[in-house]
């Protein structure tokens, strides 16, 4: 139903083809790339296009579409994990919360607060900078900042539900309460979810590639976006075109993705459309309304 | 001779190209009032805005809307404007939401003014507070310098009331004046609309589903339904010899409705309000 | 109103308490002793246990974990962070003269970002649907997808080699502020010109601007009328993104060569200096921290509502 919603607005549906198409290419990496990605070949250095190299070579005479096909993997693969991860982690927080209520809900919840009134950026690099430069400990960054997200939406959606009648009736029937939440709550915050998620898609990827394009994240050899531009950056006076696909095809993807979680949100809520774009200021400017109220 | 005369009136929506309200004529004599009835999104309050051309830039309208001789569709924009508050008033359905929230009263009520006429301060200030004294605003000076949130919708709906009573206009357009307000205060502002037309002797566009209040103030009633006015007569008619049958239903239904409420009460006459 | 903000300002003092505290342990969370570092960016050669004591006891090190964080604290109040473990200076001398430039450039930038947002938002709300309002948008949306380093290199290839107008990179005269500049004003811009845009077009849809319309106020009142109220929301965002933007210069530092915060930082996580990430953390976690009670206080001084209930 949703899907098919998605579907009839020709760019989301061409938005989703082209999250899909990267998501199975960076899978069937070794299948797709014409070249293994770190073969050297000192012959071909700043080689342009040709049959053999459709992008041509980088500074070692790689094969730029090969690298372009892996690093799909790092910078959409595991960006995707770190954020599968982080619901994970938020749903079990925002359930524990949610079921024990009380002292559990306040400590979490405070905690919950502090998360989130840290700027992300300076964050991911405090994580990086006591844990050392490299992909893992980005990612662990990541997962560490975005809980706090998905436990918040998961709590607000659990209480007033644990509350209802089809709860307490289910209860009535035997049913025991973390069940009852985990089968019948959940996939009520799950479009919810999944819009946050999927905004935060965009920016972790454009995040990641940035960090390695500082030379904070993966490592050389491996391949990268963010990287194969770091490596190009040297020559970026006298070769620009080496920085030109990396750039392009980081574009287009966190463009489908933002564009894929517009649409995501149209369809299940056009009204939030408005407050929308702005995540953080959401949170705060609803908290501060309901203070007014009071 | 008709004040407000609106022929083949006709607004559509040029996005979707999907018509609102089907060339719909009326006219409005001085004097008069024309209730518009119909269930909501029949094309009421589309049509009352279309008449101060104030209708969404998508929405467009043809047709002449001609007052006292003049046709305002063919007006420019600031000669629209011109009209738009002095010439035709506009008492809107939410007084809670009708003012500008971050703006004291009598601050909006001063600008308005100041459009219109060049009196001094002490003038304005005179004639809006006399003007709210006559629509039962007992503090007027307290009034003009509370915020909206701080007044309640009854008496922001006075305030509208007063402005129009110092603006003199020709016609008064109230957009379902009541519907948001408690029964006691929606008896106390259909008092000042009534009082307000004896008084100024203008006409008056009173667009509501509250048949009881069309009863008590209108001489003509238009019904409308899906953007097409089904029927329209006197206001003694409308009530006794409904044709079309969507007409005689809404009749019934209030008829049912207050015998009902009428036996609920033990038959006593509190229903009358 | 002033019982509010006083109110306001008690309340920031747990929170800065509690984010003192978690980038200090911060430190502890690493996978490197510090003491290890110290030594090893001092060059020493062989690391033995004794040598390891010894430099702990001289650095107050082995003192509970408390202590050390009330003498850091107390220490941090008077700006004395420590001393930079790669290089030896105090930590202060390097990060204020960078905060200092960061700060320049922030401040340049998002004057530029909140004007051209503000600009933009209310143009393409009163024009909404039309080809303007579209075709901003989709630039916006685009432009928010461009990764701010390859953006930044374009430019510089573009207006600083090839054309040779500006220079590609330091910061030595107003017109080196350029391209930095751009760079932040094209990645942020985009994001606080929604939010303008939005808070206008759910204000001009309220009654009240009807109401405005229909007693005669002129198109460019009202409009004006409606910026006033939509600013509200859009203050409160305002005044977090200079924080955001303290802690996303670092891409575009680290591409022109801008001796500011980031680059600084960039540096410290490569040498792991600890001392100098530690004063980062706190310093922009406290400036967040500050422009939030800010934000909260200009909005309340704007709504007459919690002006005249305080």
């Amino acid at each position: 139903m949703l899907l098919k919603r998605i579907w009839n607005d020709r760019l989301a549906a061409l938005s989703l083809t082209i999250v899909g198409a990267m998501l199975l290419i960076g899978i069937c990496a070794p299948l797709i790339a014409p070249h293994p990605p770190n073969e050297v070949n000192m012959e071909l250095r700043y080689a342009g296009a040709s049959w053999q190299y459709w992008l041509g070579n980088d500074h070692l005479g790689r094969c730029v579409l090969s690298r372009l096909i892996y690093g799909i993997r790092p910078s959409v693969l595991w960006v995707l994990a770190a954020l599968i991860a982080s619901v994970f982690v938020g749903t079990a927080v925002g359930i524990a919360a949610g079921y024990w209520r009380g002292r559990v809900d306040a400590v979490l919840m405070r905690l919950c607060d502090i998360m989130l009134s840290f700027p992300g950026y300076v964050m991911t690099l405090a994580v990086v900078g006591m844990l050392g430069p490299g992909l893992t400990n980005i990612l662990i960054a990541f997962v560490c900042l975005k809980w706090a997200w998905f436990a918040r939406v998961i709590r607000t959606v659990i209480l007033p539900i644990a509350e209802a009648d089809y709860v307490k009736f289910a209860k009535v029937l035997g049913a025991s309460q973390l069940w009852i939440i985990v089968r019948h709550v959940l996939p009520i915050a799950l479009p919810e979810v999944a819009v946050i998620a999927s905004s935060a898609f965009g920016s972790m990827i454009l995040q990641i590639s940035g960090l390695s394009f500082l030379g904070l994240g993966i490592q050389a050899p491996h391949a990268e976006w963010g990287m194969m531009m770091n490596e190009a950056r040297t020559v970026m006076f006298t070769r620009p075109e080496l920085m030109l696909a990396p750039g392009i095809v980081i574009m287009v993807v966190v463009s489908s993705v933002n564009f894929l979680s517009d649409s995501l949100q149209k369809a299940l809520d056009p009204k939030l459309m408005v407050i929308r774009s702005t995540n953080g200021m959401k949170h705060r400017y609803q908290r501060k309304e309901a203070a007014l109220q009071q | 001779m008709s004040l407000l005369e609106v022929k083949q009136l006709k607004v559509w929506d040029s996005s979707t190209e999907q018509v609102l309200v089907a060339n719909s004529s009326f006219q409005l004599a001085k004097g008069h009032c024309l209730a518009i009835v119909g269930e909501s999104g029949s094309g009421k309050s589309l049509t009352c805005k279309a008449i101060m051309r104030l209708n969404q830039a998508k929405v467009q309208q043809s047709g002449s809307i001609v007052l006292d001789g003049v046709d305002l569709s063919l007006l420019n924009k600031r000669a629209m404007r011109g009209y738009r508050g002095k010439r035709i008033c506009m008492i809107m359905q939410n007084g809670m939401r009708a003012f500008n929230p971050s703006r004291p009263v009598g601050a909006y009520l001063g600008e308005v003014l100041a459009r219109h006429y060049d009196w001094s301060k002490e003038e304005k200030l005179t004639r809006i507070g006399a003007a709210m004294t006559s629509v039962g605003l007992k503090d007027p000076a307290s009034v003009m310098r509370s915020y909206p949130y701080e007044l309640s919708g009854g008496m922001l709906q006075r305030v509208m009331i007063a402005l129009s009573i110092v603006m003199e206009p020709d016609v008064i357009i109230a957009d379902e004046p009541t519907t948001a307000l408690d029964a006691v205060t929606q008896f106390e502002v259909m008092e000042q609309l009534a009082k307000l037309r004896n008084r100024l002797d203008c006409a008056m566009i009173f667009v509501s589903h509250d048949l009881h209040a069309v009863k008590r103030i209108a001489n003509d009633v238009l019904v409308m339904k899906d953007g097409e006015i089904i029927e329209r007569g006197t206001a003694a008619d409308f009530f006794t010899r409904a044709r079309h049958p969507y007409t005689r239903q809404l009749i019934t239904a209030k008829q049912s409705l207050s015998r009902q409420f009428n036996q609920l009460m033990g038959g006593a006459s509190v229903a009358q309000g | 109103m002033s019982l509010y903000i006083l109110k306001r300002i008690g309340m920031t003092v747990p929170l800065l308490i509690v984010i003192s505290f978690l980038t200090f342990v911060l430190n502890h969370l690493s996978p490197m002793e510090p003491v290890k570092v110290i030594l090893h960016a001092q060059g020493v050669p062989t690391i033995t246990e004794e040598l390891i004591a010894e430099t702990k006891a001289k650095l107050g090190m082995d003192s509970p974990l408390l202590i050390q964080y009330m003498d850091w604290l107390i220490a941090s109040l008077h700006f004395d962070f420590g001393h930079s473990y790669v290089t030896g200076i105090p930590v202060w001398s390097m990060l204020g003269p960078a905060l200092l430039h960061t700060l320049k450039l922030v401040l340049v930038s998002s004057i530029c970002i909140f004007g051209l947002s503000i600009v933009l938002g209310v143009i393409c709300a009163i024009r909404e649907g039309r080809w303007l309002d579209l075709s901003v948008r989709s630039l916006s949306f685009l432009l928010t997808a461009m990764p701010a380093y390859w953006l930044a290199a374009l430019l510089a290839w573009y207006f600083a080699v090839k054309l040779d107008w500006l220079p590609t990179s330091g910061m030595s005269d107003g017109a080196s502020y350029v391209l930095p500049v751009a760079v932040l004003v094209i990645g942020y811009a985009g994001l606080y010109f929604r939010i303008i845009r939005s808070s206008m077009l759910s204000h001009l849809n309220e009654d009240y601007v009807l109401y405005e319309r229909a007693c005669g106020i002129p198109e460019s009142i009202v409009t004006l009328h409606v910026l006033r109220n939509a600013m509200q929301v859009a203050i409160t965002v305002f005044s977090l993104a200079i924080p955001t933007l303290l802690g996303s210069t670092v891409v575009v530092e680290n591409i022109f060569a801008w001796p500011g915060l980031g680059t600084m930082t960039i540096n410290a996580i490569l040498s792991r200096d600890f001392p100098i990430i530690q004063a980062y953390v706190l310093v922009l976690a406290v400036a967040f921290v500050l422009f939030n009670t800010l934000a909260d206080v200009i909005h309340a001084a704007m709504n007459p509502r919690m002006r005249r209930e305080h």
